[in-house]
């Protein structure tokens, strides 16, 4: 395309959606109405419970306990019929198998890297238990904990500290894309991570000093390389790498801890001095 | 150049805004709200009208937030939102019609991709030509800072598919102009 014409497309037909935009946006956001998911909250709290309006409609969507059981069930059947058919173990049911094993893990410790232009990297480091508690810390200082009463929003430089009633896990898991859909109640739809992907390689290496399966798939466009643990007991995926065309990679994840012990005020926040919002 | 803000992921906005931040939904407004009042002026082809059918489509997207399943692909959701929007507004534009006088007449601001190109006054005109796929693909990525990657997301479509239907819908346009500068 030559460069006058897209200058003209956007200056000559796309500037009149700019007009009145403020006055559009203040107009909306002012007459927002209580959505269904915030007057359940709203509900709730009238019983005496932790006044908040929030989080109601994650309650709703993640009431999926029985899916969740199909699509383990699917995911065992497709990982032995894999097995049985090749009498070996193949890549696809590795695979399936460690994401089927994701389900009986009760705790975890995981660091989340999301490259960003000029070195702005962005990390989280995720303490997750189940049911429903996590504590989520970001290197731009936020952090956010759930202990399955309360949810906690704490931002460090502003030392601003925000409660909220908890209803499960909810949807901070999904910061981990796919891999975060395993450990809540979306777990079914992580059965999509398998059969939208490709596998295009797998190979038996060593890595960091552990022999383990390196497996590489695409799904999207994306390059996605997994590496699971190489062991007959319920092996896990313990690293995970996104790679982008364009863009490279654009998510690392490493699993630092299984099955660990933690106490429960990881779950929870009190910073001395903190202002409530 | 890119907005700043598009550093924070739909996701977290979409989050904080189920957390009960109403300021994070103006977020995700501010980065969608002209791309979807250039969908909806497709359809009413009157900036007003298209002004009002969009605060319709975020209204109806905020209400139903919770049902969205994949936080990350807001910007999919709200786009088939206000295609089912614009559907319904022609809908009853038709119906009006039929009850006022039996029968439909031409309607100039119905027009579809059929309508024979008569006059190219400009561009705009030429937009309004193409087929409702090639005009969406040029809404988004001219109304997302010509960012493939978030056009393609939000079209669900490969990144080959995406420059594949902006060439030709490019094609198109250039075709039309030059017609109509002949003219």
């Amino acid at each position: 395309m030559k460069p006058s014409l897209s200058n003209s497309i956007f200056s000559n037909s796309y500037e009149e959606f700019s007009r009145d935009h403020d006055r559009l946006r203040s107009q909306l956001i002012d007459a927002l109405p209580v959505a269904d998911w915030q007057s359940e909250e709203v509900k709730t709290a009238s019983r005496g419970r932790i006044s908040s309006p929030m989080f109601a409609g994650v309650k709703l969507r993640f009431a999926l306990r029985p899916a969740l059981a199909a699509a383990a069930v699917i995911l065992i059947i497709f990982g032995a019929a894999l097995f049985m058919d090749t009498g070996k173990v193949n890549p696809q049911a590795a695979w399936a198998s460690a994401l089927e094993n994701a389900t009986l893990v009760q705790s975890l410790r995981c660091r989340m890297n999301t490259p960003g232009a000029r070195g702005n990297d962005a990390d989280v480091e995720i303490w997750w238990r189940r049911p429903d508690n996590f504590r989520m810390q970001f290197s731009n200082g936020l952090l956010w904990t759930s202990n399955g009463q309360t949810r906690c929003m704490y931002e460090k430089k502003t030392n601003t500290l925000n409660i909220k009633k908890s209803n499960g896990p909810g949807m901070e898991m999904f910061l981990l894309g796919q891999f975060g859909k395993l450990f809540s109640s979306e777990y079914a739809l992580a059965s999509d991570w398998i059969s939208n992907s490709d596998i295009t390689n797998s190979q038996r290496i060593m890595y960091k000093g552990e022999k383990c399966l390196k497996i590489t798939a695409t799904m999207n466009n994306d390059r996605y390389e997994y590496f699971i643990e190489e062991k007959e007991d319920k092996p896990l995926i313990f690293e995970m790498n996104q790679y982008n065309p364009s863009r490279g990679l654009v998510c690392h994840l490493e699993v630092l801890e299984v099955d660990k012990n933690m106490a429960d005020g990881l779950f929870q926040i009190d910073p001395k001095g903190k202002k409530l919002r | 150049m890119k907005d700043e803000k598009l550093t924070v992921a739909d996701a977290t906005l979409v989050l904080e805004t189920l957390q009960g931040r109403k300021d994070a939904f103006g977020e995700l407004y501010d980065r969608y709200a002209r791309l979807i009042r250039a969908i909806c002026n497709d359809t009413t082809r009157n900036l007003g009208q298209a002004q009002d059918l969009a605060q319709e489509v975020f209204l109806r997207a905020y209400k139903k937030l919770n049902t969205l399943k994949d936080p990350d692909r807001f910007g999919a959701w709200l786009v088939s939102i206000a295609r089912n929007i614009c559907r319904e507004y022609r809908r009853t534009k038709l119906r009006d019609r039929h009850v006022l006088v039996g029968v439909a007449p031409p309607d100039e601001n119905l027009t579809t991709q059929d309508d024979p190109p008569e006059r190219m006054l400009d561009l705009k005109e030429a937009l309004n030509k193409l087929s409702e796929k090639e005009r969406l693909a040029l809404h988004v990525y001219y109304l997302q800072e010509q960012d493939a990657e978030r056009a393609q997301k939000i079209l669900n479509i490969s990144r080959s598919s995406l420059f594949r239907l902006l060439a030709k819908a490019r094609k198109k346009l250039e075709k039309y102009i030059e017609r109509d500068n002949k003219e």
